[in-house]
């Protein structure tokens, strides 16, 4: 593995392979769609590990034949819970940085170098794949559901001092340090893993960038949150934020 | 029978209501040992409030507040302490709920692998 300084930091910097990465798709009750993910990330070459999140269907089963590494948790535990232990299993294995996918299908595998290229080139510690930044998304959410989101994306802009779109996206590369800071502390709630964690690193002084992708419709289901749930959600994670109550983590040296 | 005396009869009266439903509670093993003391000892404390109001009288006099309100008040505080005591005790249950999903699944990960490798 190619080592080098960057001088901003003054920190080693890695230069990532898809060796070093690993994809981590949490599942719950995703049978229908989960054999097709897993099959597309394998393509481009990377590892991955479906953390089944206490599923009652076939999830584990079918992501295990699909050749994933599969986790599978005897409680369901929220995506920020199944992630942190993808983030364990992912530290515990050697691997630099980890991807983390939606299993719905929605996260489009192409763009899974991408995020590995943009972090080469920003030397970011997390990489966020935006819903915004690309005019071939289907993503279309109602207009209140915008407007909150705008107003999350003000707050993690002043907290990451980087332009951020989509602060709530689950699709984002995230490698060493923070990847070993977040195995640890990562939240299991609505949003701790997404928002919270952009506005947390940014605080702690990590290096958060973001990059534009495209987004396909569900392969399979519809999504476990409605609008008023989410407005709600939403207000939730942003009083934990402003009114710093948040987790924390390290201050990068 | 003054006034007083009723009052004490009926704090008295809920705390042995109260008193009842703990016991009938920690029977059917519905609260652990630990809490059970706890608030068998509250029940107790509070069914013979009803006594203390002559020592009660002159602190309220003080506060410019009833003996009851002053009780009452004092209740709601120890109600309050003990609320954020048990919210202290589940979020760290949900903590360690939390963590040992996730050991369980890592260790049956790796017994799987070494199954597999030792195959």
């Amino acid at each position: 593995m190619k080592i080098w300084h960057c001088r901003k930091k003054q920190q080693k910097i890695s230069v990532l392979q898809v060796s070093d990465v690993l994809v981590v798709i949490p599942a719950f009750n995703e049978v229908e769609s989960i054999g097709q993910v897993v099959d597309q990330v394998a393509a481009f070459g990377f590892q991955t590990l479906v953390v089944d999140d206490g599923s009652v269907d076939q999830t584990a089963y079918v992501a295990h034949q699909c050749g994933a590494h599969v986790l599978s948790l005897p409680l369901n535990s929220g995506v920020g819970g199944a992630l942190r232990c993808g983030f364990r299993y992912a530290v515990e294995n050697g691997f630099t940085a980890v991807i983390q996918c939606d299993a719905d299908g929605q996260h489009l595998p192409n763009h899974l170098s991408d995020l590995v290229d943009a972090t080469n080139r920003t030397h970011a510690h997390m990489m966020i794949g935006s819903r915004f930044g690309s005019e071939r998304t289907t993503h279309d959410p109602s207009l209140l559901r915008r407007f909150a989101m705008q107003m999350l994306s003000k707050v993690a802009q002043r907290a990451t001092k980087n332009i951020i779109t989509d602060s709530t996206s689950g699709f984002r590369l995230i490698r060493q340090p923070l990847l070993g800071e977040l195995a640890l502390n990562l939240p299991a709630y609505y949003l701790g893993d997404t928002f919270e964690t952009v506005v947390v690193a940014g605080r702690a002084g990590y290096h958060v960038e973001e990059i534009g992708v495209a987004m396909a419709p569900r392969l399979h289901g519809t999504s476990s949150s409605g609008n008023f749930r989410s407005i709600l959600l939403i207000g939730k994670v942003l009083t934990t934020v402003l009114l710093g109550i948040h987790f924390r983590l390290r201050r990068l040296k | 029978m003054s006034q007083q005396v009723a009052q004490a009869l009926e704090i008295a009266a809920v705390a042995l209501v109260f008193t009842v439903s703990i016991l009938y509670l920690a029977q059917r093993q519905r609260i652990s040992f630990r809490y059970t003391v706890g608030w068998l000892t509250l029940c107790v404390i509070s069914a013979f409030t009803g006594l203390l109001i002559p020592m009660i009288k002159p602190l309220a006099a003080k506060l410019q507040l009833d003996a009851f309100a002053l009780i009452g008040a004092s209740a709601i505080i120890i109600l309050l302490a003990l609320c954020i005591q048990l919210s202290i005790s589940i979020s760290g249950m949900q903590k360690q709920l939390q963590q040992l999903n996730e050991d369980l699944a890592l260790q049956k990960k790796a017994a799987e692998d070494f199954r597999a490798a030792s195959k």
